[in-house]
């Protein structure tokens, strides 16, 4: 089974940087995935992995073998795409057993294998069926058989779900997580959604404008966002802007208006700061409920709107000035009513505090 | 005025492949209902049916009880808006809103006042004598909307109408449709992949599987109290515990899953029948085995807490084998490990309980 690094790997269009020294370590049999918008270099570094490009500086390595020159047929690297080029006019299992047929592997065993597979996929029984005959979840668990039949040791993923519809999408997240790990392969997958990304990976890798900006297991890099710009794209939230002060050994973000709200944080009084706070982390209560409430921060607000949408509860609160976006479960009964008056209540570890020059860098 | 009626409606394509079948349903003067379904299911048929765009194999469609089966498409006084945009490039925004009262052969007198409330309307009044290329894709849409207005229709049909935009801005022009659309007392009928999209928007929402209607309910009915065993897995998540009647007499049937008996809504169970539980996954409530009330609970073992930032999704394994997974809150104090023995707590009022499907569940959902 195989490691697989980037080193100050950098791949140029001519002079548009696709991705600029990639450093990046994936253990044996970890499942890692780049996450980042359109345009971050994602896809750039797929085709690296996978022997599409060559990069124009720095190296790729297959345990510890520099492998940046070797072509995409004799890597051993399974690839699958948004798209599921399949050919149309060979059955389902044709399709799967191209790859051992070219590379002359034992059909035998193959086939075999190939059967294994679509068993482990739930599509077992679809062997002659043709590719237009099956729907695009099929299509695609059957790129993935393809991908890995050719005993690769290295499955890359360009965005391989982002066709789907999204209940097919959240199956297939577990049932990719769960094949990968069955076998054991390395598996670098690429995807703009970070859910995605959090239900799949042990590590995720955040892109921007082509460079790594931080790479950590989903807890660390959701729960410590090293800048703004990674804790704006993993998840909902709301952002206020305030100077730090210290009163009897805590911190508080004071706003303009005067309000302050505890934080923790290593920036000094008198610093001006941002705060993040993700929507999950705000919980919001009825006005009678204060009693009972033990948070470092409880504020009274308006709620201006609360909108069921699925498994969450959303709602829009204006408090300090602005709009908060606050999301919760649903189950929970909450008698609360558009326009009135509630309690939004945080703790000061909830926030993620940064410098606000970090913003106007993001701008 | 227009209410919009399915009577027992059936699109055959080719030969055989049964598009739509037997569709039968009413849409209300001024509601907003949105079809969701997979990709196959008969959504975007049913919508070109109202079009007449295609005409029905079989059924009638009626709007205001006046059935449309000889009424052409551009006599329905249906607007469209679809994904991509189909407004004309080489016309201003004005010009394009400007198009539909003229083709109908209104006076350039009418014409003005149509295009000035529907640019109002849409909020995109200073854009108007730009170009589309030079507008971005909401504003392409918002073009798309005012000359629905303009042409003075009364039903507006929208197929993935924000399936081009980015995720934060969709959020947005959700809001704005559904503003719009009330705003102007037009019935809207939205096709979308999009079931969070359909639940914030839509005054109903129809859930489609093979080209049949499985439920047409608020978005609360159809998270709190789905009818129907596919509706319940498709819209959110559920998981379907297999188990046997063995008390039907009380509001609350009791029901055996492997060597527990849970409490369950009684939902017209018959004793010593199978049926499947169903739970939403966030409806799970896990406890640790020390915990006290423990009433009506499911023991387990846990396979894995994983984190994913806006809340947790904790697998467990039950006692009869079944695999089952937990939502719950990001902040949940404790952090369940691997292989740690616990209780699954189930509310009976949240359950549903189907009769368990002769194919299996996994047959009964296929899509």
């Amino acid at each position: 089974m195989v490691k697989v690094e980037l080193k100050e790997a950098t791949k140029y269009y001519g002079k548009r940087r696709g991705v600029e020294d990639i450093n990046l370590s994936i253990d044996d049999g970890e499942y890692l995935a780049v996450l980042g918008p359109t345009g971050s270099g994602k896809t750039t570094t797929m085709y690296l992995l996978a022997g599409l490009f060559t990069p124009s500086r720095g190296s790729i390595l297959f345990d510890d073998e520099d492998v940046s020159h070797i072509p995409a047929e004799d890597r051993n690297v399974g690839f699958v795409f948004e798209e599921y080029n399949l050919f149309p006019r060979m059955t389902v299992e044709s399709n799967i057993l191209f790859g051992p047929i070219v590379k002359d592997l034992d059909l035998i065993v193959s086939r075999k294998v190939s059967r294994e597979l679509l068993a482990l996929l739930n599509i077992s029984g679809k062997e002659s069926n043709l590719p237009d005959e099956i729907s695009g979840g099929q299509k695609q668990r059957v790129a993935l058989a393809r991908a890995i039949v050719s005993e690769a040791h290295i499955l890359v993923m360009d965005d391989p779900l982002r066709a789907l519809d999204a209940k097919i999408r959240e199956i297939l997240q577990v049932e990719l997580r769960k094949l990968v790990k069955d076998l054991g392969i390395t598996c670098i997958h690429a995807t703009h959604d970070t859910q995605e990304a959090m239900r799949v990976a042990d590590k995720i890798a955040v892109f921007k404008n082509g460079k790594i900006v931080q790479i950590g297991t989903p807890e660390e890099v959701y729960n410590h966002p090293n800048s703004l710009y990674v804790a704006e794209f993993l998840g909902e939230s709301s952002t206020i802007e305030g100077k730090i002060a210290v009163s009897k050994g805590e911190k508080f973000l004071v706003l303009s208006d005067g309000s302050r709200i505890n934080i923790v944080t290593d920036l000094k009084k008198g610093e001006e700061a941002i705060a993040l706070i993700p929507s999950e982390l705000i919980d919001v209560f009825p006005l009678t409920e204060k009693k009972n409430l033990n948070y470092h921060n409880i504020f009274e607000a308006t709620l201006l709107d609360v909108r069921c949408v699925g498994e969450f509860n959303e709602l829009d609160i204006s408090i300090f000035g602005t709009l908060f976006k606050a999301k919760d479960l649903i189950g929970k009964e909450i008698p609360l009513r558009k326009n009135s008056k509630v309690l939004v209540a945080t703790d000061k570890d909830d926030y993620r505090i940064f410098p606000k020059k970090e913003k106007e860098d993001n701008e | 005025m227009s209410e919009i009626r399915f009577e027992d409606v059936t699109k055959i394509f080719g030969k055989s492949v049964e598009a739509v079948k037997d569709l039968s349903f009413i849409i209300e003067d001024g509601e907003y209902v949105s079809l969701i379904g997979p990709s196959g299911c008969g959504k975007t048929t049913a919508l070109r049916l109202l079009a007449g765009s295609i005409l029905p194999t079989k059924g009638q469609i009626f709007f205001n009880e006046q059935p449309m089966e000889n009424v052409r498409i551009q006599d329905r006084n249906i607007g469209f808006v679809f994904q991509h945009f189909a407004i004309f490039p080489h016309m201003t925004v004005r010009e394009n809103i400007a198009y539909g009262p003229t083709v109908r052969g209104r006076s350039k007198k009418e014409i003005e006042p149509l295009v000035e409330t529907a640019l109002k309307s849409v909020q995109i009044g200073d854009k108007s004598e730009l170009y589309p290329d030079s507008l971005s894709a909401p504003d392409w849409q918002k073009t798309a909307l005012a000359r629905v207005l303009a042409s003075e229709a009364e039903v507006l049909l929208l197929d993935e109408p924000l399936g081009a935009l980015d995720q934060k801005i969709r959020e947005e022009f959700q809001l704005f449709l559904r503003d719009l659309v009330k705003r102007e007392k037009l019935t809207a009928i939205h096709v979308t992949h999009d079931q969070a999209e359909a639940l914030t928007i839509s005054d109903r929402v129809a859930v489609m599987n093979k080209g049949k209607l499985i439920q047409l309910g608020t978005p609360a009915d159809l998270i709190y109290h789905p009818n129907h065993l596919f509706a319940s897995f498709f819209v959110g998540e559920s998981d379907f515990l297999e188990g046997v009647v063995i008390d039907d007499t009380k509001k609350e049937a009791k029901v055996r899953i492997g060597q527990s008996i849970i409490r369950v809504k009684n939902m017209g169970v018959e004793k010593g029948k199978r049926v499947a539980v169903a739970v939403r996954r966030e409806f799970f409530q896990v406890e640790q085995i020390s915990t006290k009330d423990l009433s009506n609970s499911l023991p387990g073992i846990v396979i894995e807490d994983q984190f994913l930032g806006l809340l947790r999704r904790v697998r467990i394994k039950l006692e009869n084998q079944q695999i089952i997974e937990a939502k719950i809150h990001a902040k949940h104090p404790i952090y369940f490990k691997e292989n740690e023995k616990v209780r699954v707590n189930i509310e009976p009022s949240i359950t549903r309980c189907f009769d368990y499907p002769k194919e299996g569940i996994a047959s009964a959902l296929e899509m």
